[in-house]
């Protein structure tokens, strides 16, 4: 993954840049889709995640899984999801991904179609995706 | 002119990597806000299929973009792609 900020000045003139965090790696086959939440957090610490907004696609509707057995890293997805809840974050599920039984309690979701997730990502100052 | 007053505020870069995301394909096919300029496409091999997108232009790299042969898409020299970079306001990679 690379990333890259804007230039010091530019991220001075709007400190609060909205964020969009894409997920479609598999947190059943991949350490990535944890991380990626990881540092979705980080990036969302500086005001609660409310400029942060997370979408999940292909089986990463799983880190939102209340079973995390299969999920490699869950030990860490464990330990931070909290923080997401306590947040208020609300995770934007693809329609066309796919989604587990049930969630971690307190787990907020809405559904966004492939369309309206184009438009996010063009709206968004910085877009990180993880695949 | 200083490589910063090049930049658009508006232009989005794709950085594909190959084998291509489905799901930087099927986000992609969306068209762009009016307001926007199209987005700019890049695959970041020159040895796979450029992708067929009617929304955007779509370009390769390589290392020899004047010798490669031709294709459908432009080939892009890595120096050409650096300045891209810079030129955009925003760089998703895929």
């Amino acid at each position: 993954m690379i990333v890259l900020w804007p230039s010091t000045e530019r991220f001075m003139a709007r400190p609060s840049p909205k964020i969009v965090v894409v997920i479609a790696a598999d947190p059943m086959n991949s350490h990535r889709a944890v991380e990626a939440l990881r540092i979705a957090l980080g990036l969302g610490s500086h005001n609660e995640g409310m400029d942060l907004s997370i979408i999940l696609s292909g089986r990463a509707p799983f880190l939102l899984s209340d079973d995390t057995s299969d999920i490699i890293d869950g030990d860490i997805l464990e330990k931070h999801f909290p923080v997401f809840v306590e947040w208020g974050t609300v995770f934007s599920l693809m329609t066309d991904a796919e989604f587990p039984s049930s969630y971690v309690h307190g787990c907020l979701t809405q559904p966004i179609l492939p369309q309206d997730t184009a438009t996010t990502l063009e709206a968004a100052d910085r877009v990180l995706i993880f695949s | 002119m200083s490589s910063s007053s090049l930049r658009s505020d508006t232009m989005t870069l794709h950085l594909l990597k190959d084998p291509v995301s489905p799901l930087a394909l099927q986000l992609l096919s969306f068209a762009p806000a009016p307001q926007s300029d199209p987005p700019v496409v890049v695959l970041l091999s020159s040895m796979g299929a450029l992708p067929v997108l009617l929304t955007s232009a779509t370009s390769s790299i390589t290392e020899n973009p004047l010798t490669q042969p031709s294709q459908q898409g432009e080939h892009l020299s890595y120096e050409r792609l650096v300045a891209l970079i810079f030129e955009s306001e925003k760089v998703l990679v895929w």
